[in-house]
């Protein structure tokens, strides 16, 4: 998920959290609880209009936030916004092999689909999940190492960044897996 | 917030059963009539003159007029005509749906049509909320204006405007709409128990903590999936109603509901499971008769017929058919559980892949779920239970009654909204995504499914030639790539651009997804800084100014269908206490004075005879009040009368009466003479019967083993014995049960009460061909 510019507030310091990939995901929820407790619209009521433009306003914010800090791509997209500024999003690099194996595993996908090879479909998916899950362990570490100087760093973040991307599209397409 | 007189009550409008509840201090409810029923079949029974019946009693009317009873209305709410013609629905359906002619090439709106006349779902379904909205009026002895009114999770944006735009017609300010899966769950872990008929919802207790489960191997590089802490747990919601399926996964934390996830079908439900039986049987008698079973009549009685085999073979093992295609031919078949799993094995095998695509999106795997709760009345399918316990390794939480626990859920909801509660707090997600059509016919998405609501995305557009001053924009739900596979919201037109060169005017739309589910739209001109107006035209559902009409027609309407319902009512109520005064006259008479005793006479003839011509509710209401305060002297010697006459062994030795309608034949009964030996149980309503000449059907001999001999008990119902489950087995599967249907051989009145009973049509023609005997 591209996150738009952060809306004159940091998720970091709204959820009390160190700005880092690593957090406690119990104070980020215990956190959001609290907070969803003062803004929903529910709670708020229907007063008046503004009171409700208020609130949805103020919960669709707080909802962004917290699934942004949630998830851990998410989570490392905002981090590198903050420190290479928006325009890096604009950045589409990918690592060159990751298009080719994609566009290799589309085919494959389509043929095992075609000949409702479930099999197929089920080493492919594994197959997927493990080279996303490889993505998001560099994605991890990079995010870990990330510093305003450090544009290589900030440039290898955004590729894996845009690759996951892929995996997690390819894993769309297939159906769901057995609980492996 | 709202005030705090205004109830609001929780419905679930279902597409088999729907309900109204309501949430006070000791706890949620379900609004029962005086019989104690709580469903209302989603059912509306339209006769010739416009009269329109809904419930239980329209389904009697379905296989004599099929055209004209319309069910599972559910189903089309939010959808074009073309695209329900594609899906092969509507070959379904005994009664016509057709495309309502509209205003722009863009709008596609369906209707059915009954007797020439159009109604869009929404109307349909308006008339099912006021009924129910009446019901809980009645109930509550206050008016009903707000209500909060469940839909499936998986029901898109088309239909949620649909359902509350249903509420909007039925004269409801529907405050929220709630997903079905949502409302289960807050009944759920607020502790709420539903149990079965005649008792009430338990007390509250918070009921938060599920059973610790061992950490599975969740990949740990992957989002660390936090177990759950102490008091938290993870439960899964699978709903499979007789329509639409929805699979929701939920956090239960401190009083929050959170949603994780949520995936399902809106087509797909029990109705589906009865089509796989009607299209076995048609195709056997097609094979074996060379017989086709399509006209509307035969297809509503098969359909029926199928619903009730469905239903046995979740108790028994097999279920007979039998079919009299004419005089000389008879298609008998028995079904066996095993057969009938078989043919619903991949409509279940797509639900259970609806679970793992939720557990995926919730980054769960089975193992973390705590608790699995079932809703919808087809989750009493064994096979049903038995595959939702393989994929989740455990057995299902079956403590609340899977056909309440949703309208209770929507009361405690209700209860929220209104201030009266402020334990719990539900926070929802959007179950698809949602997204505009760009160039080439692609679709961009804006928003993805399972993103928490409220939210909100914006997006920038610009024109395309000097000085355009509108802009349309595609909206559209749904997780395909391509627009023509995703679902049209409508059309929406910017309007008001300011005149500019091409390309240079930067719109901001913003697309905000409210508590309910709901899309608003709202845009700006950044560059002037106007705020652009949006015309919205729904490419399947019905504009404010349309709504707004309906709901006027439909408030006249349902006055006129009162007013049917009244004098109904009414001449019952007449014929009832008219007779009751002729008794009480033969009873204690003699201590009126002769001129009292004429004076009563007359006025009881008068009142008949005002019954029978009188088409003025109000003037039969009053003509009744003033003959019972007239009576009332009567009434009084007449129980005094009856304290005295005691028999010594407790049992009062008052003779007790049962007027058998439609023959209008009063009977006395003498409880010393009971029983009088005949069929039935001693003393039963078919003993009585049989003695006094009146002979109802009883084809296994008043053993309780068929339905032959069900009557409708209009009143009395509450001196009699309780309906037993065998009882209430065979009336599911007689001809048109209603709420006050009993088995003759089966009900045994205890004497305190006069009782009035209808031989339903079926059962006349043997009740009265026959003479009088003793």
């Amino acid at each position: 998920m591209n996150p738009q510019p952060p809306e004159g507030f940091d998720y970091f310091e709204l959820f009390g959290l160190e700005p880092a990939y690593d957090i406690d995901e119990g104070v980020l929820h215990g956190k959001y609880l609290l907070l969803a407790r003062s803004v929903h619209p529910d709670v708020v009521g229907k007063a008046s209009d503004e009171m409700r433009r208020r609130s949805l306003s103020l919960s669709s914010q707080l909802n962004r936030a917290y699934d942004t800090l949630r998830d851990p791509v998410a989570r490392a997209a905002y981090l590198l916004a903050q420190v290479a500024g928006p325009a890096a999003a604009g950045d589409r690099a990918v690592p060159g092999e990751v298009l080719d194996e994609v566009m290799m595993l589309r085919e494959e996908i389509e043929e095992a689909q075609a000949a409702r090879d479930t099999a197929a479909l089920e080493a492919l998916r594994r197959k997927i999940t493990a080279r996303r899950q490889s993505a998001l362990e560099m994605i991890a570490g990079l995010s870990r190492s990330l510093a305003e100087d450090n544009s290589e760093t900030q440039k290898d973040l955004r590729k894996q960044l845009n690759a996951i991307k892929y995996w997690s599209n390819l894993l769309d397409q297939l159906p769901p897996g057995g609980d492996v | 917030m709202t005030s705090g007189t205004d109830i609001i009550i929780g419905i679930d409008l279902g597409t088999t059963n729907s309900l109204a509840a309501f949430c006070d201090e000791s706890g949620p409810r379900i609004i029962r009539d005086e019989s104690g029923d709580g469903c209302l079949r989603s059912v509306l029974a339209f006769s010739r003159d416009g009269r329109v019946t809904i419930g239980a009693e329209a389904k009697t009317h379905a296989v004599e007029n099929p055209t004209s009873t319309v069910f599972s209305i559910k189903r089309l709410m939010g959808r074009g005509y073309e695209e329900l013609a594609a899906s092969g629905e509507l070959s379904h359906l005994p009664y016509a749906v057709v495309k309502r002619a509209t205003d722009t090439r863009h709008r596609d709106v369906a209707a059915v049509e009954i007797s020439g006349k159009l109604m869009t779902p929404p109307e349909l379904s308006g008339i099912i909320l006021r009924k129910l909205s009446q019901l809980a009026a009645d109930h509550l002895g206050r008016e009903v204006t707000k209500a909060v009114i469940t839909v499936p999770a998986y029901f898109d944006d088309a239909q949620r405007q649909a359902t509350r735009d249903a509420g909007r017609i039925a004269g409801l300010d529907v405050v929220r709409i709630i997903n079905e899966p949502t409302a289960a769950a807050l009944a759920y872990g607020l502790g709420i128990r539903a149990p079965a008929r005649g008792q009430a919802a338990g007390a509250l207790q918070l009921n938060l903590a599920g059973d610790r489960r061992s950490v599975d191997e969740a990949n740990p590089a992957d989002t660390p999936r936090a177990r759950p802490a102490e008091g938290e747990s993870l439960i899964a919601v699978y709903d499979l109603g007789g329509g639409t399926f929805d699979v929701s996964i939920l956090r239960l934390a401190e009083g929050i509901f959170e949603v994780q996830s949520t995936h399902g079908n809106t087509h797909l439900g029990g109705d589906d499971f009865d089509r796989e039986i009607i299209e076995l049987v048609q195709h056997e008698v097609r094979e074996e008769f060379g017989v086709e079973i399509n006209t509307p009549a035969a297809r509503q009685a098969l359909r029926i017929l199928a619903e009730n085999v469905k239903i046995r073979l979740s108790t028994e093992e097999a279920a007979p058919i039998e079919i009299e295609l004419d005089q000389e031919r008879r298609y008998t078949r028995t079904i066996e559980r095993s057969e009938f799993e078989t043919l619903i094995s991949p409509w279940l095998d797509m639900t259970i892949e609806s679970c793992r695509r939720a557990l995926n999106d919730a980054r769960a795997t089975p193992g973390m779920i705590d608790q699995v709760i079932l809703v919808g009345g087809s989750t009493r399918i064994p096979l049903v239970r038995r595959r939702i316990e393989e994929l989740f390794g455990r057995r299902c939480y079956t403590a609340l009654n899977p056909d309440e626990v949703v309208a209770l859920g929507a009361a405690v909801q209700a209860a929220i909204l209104s201030g009266t509660r402020r334990d719990a707090l539900l926070l929802d997600v959007i179950p698809l995504s949602l997204g505009i059509e760009t160039m080439g016919g692609a679709v961009g998405k804006l928003i993805m499914r399972n993103t928490r609501i409220p939210c909100r995305a914006t997006e920038r557009f610009s024109t395309f030639v000097d000085g355009q001053a509108n802009v349309k924009i595609n909206v559209l739900q749904g997780e395909r790539e391509l627009a023509r596979d995703c679902r049209s919201l409508g059309e929406f037109e910017l309007r008001g651009i300011p005149p500019m060169p091409a390309g240079i005017p930067k719109i901001l739309v913003e697309f905000l997804i409210d508590e309910n589910g709901i899309l608003n739209v709202s845009a700006k001109e950044e560059r002037s800084g106007k705020q652009a107006g949006i015309q919205i035209i729904p490419a399947h559902g019905l504009t404010a100014d349309e709504v707004k009409r309906m709901e006027l027609e439909s408030y006249e309407h349902a006055r006129e269908d009162m007013t049917a319902q009244r004098l109904i009512g009414l001449r019952n109520q007449i014929a009832f206490d008219t007779n009751k005064a002729e008794q009480m006259l033969a009873q204690a008479g003699e201590e009126l004075s002769a001129p009292e005793r004429s004076a009563i006479v007359s006025a009881m003839g008068e009142l008949r005879a005002l019954a029978e011509t009188s088409e003025d509710a109000d003037s039969l209401h009053n003509a009744l009040n003033r003959f019972d305060a007239r009576t009332l002297r009567l009434a009084e010697m007449a129980i005094t009368r009856t304290l005295r006459e005691t028999d010594g062994t407790g049992r009062a030795a008052r003779t007790f009466a049962i007027t058998f309608l439609p023959m209008n034949r009063r009977v006395e009964v003498d409880p010393r003479d009971l029983p009088y030996g005949h069929r039935g149980l001693p003393g039963s309503i078919l003993d009585i019967a049989l003695k006094h000449g009146i002979d109802l059907t009883h084809a296994c001999g008043g053993v309780g083993a068929c339905a032959t001999c069900h009557v409708i008990v209009h009143q009395g119902q509450s001196a009699c014995n309780k309906l037993t489950e065998g009882e209430a087995d065979q009336l599911d599967s007689a001809y048109g049960p209603t709420p006050h249907s009993r088995l003759a051989c089966r009900c045994v009145p205890d004497g305190t009460q006069d009782l009035l009973v209808e031989i339903p049509e079926w059962n006349r023609n043997l009740a009265l061909s026959k003479e009088p005997q003793t």
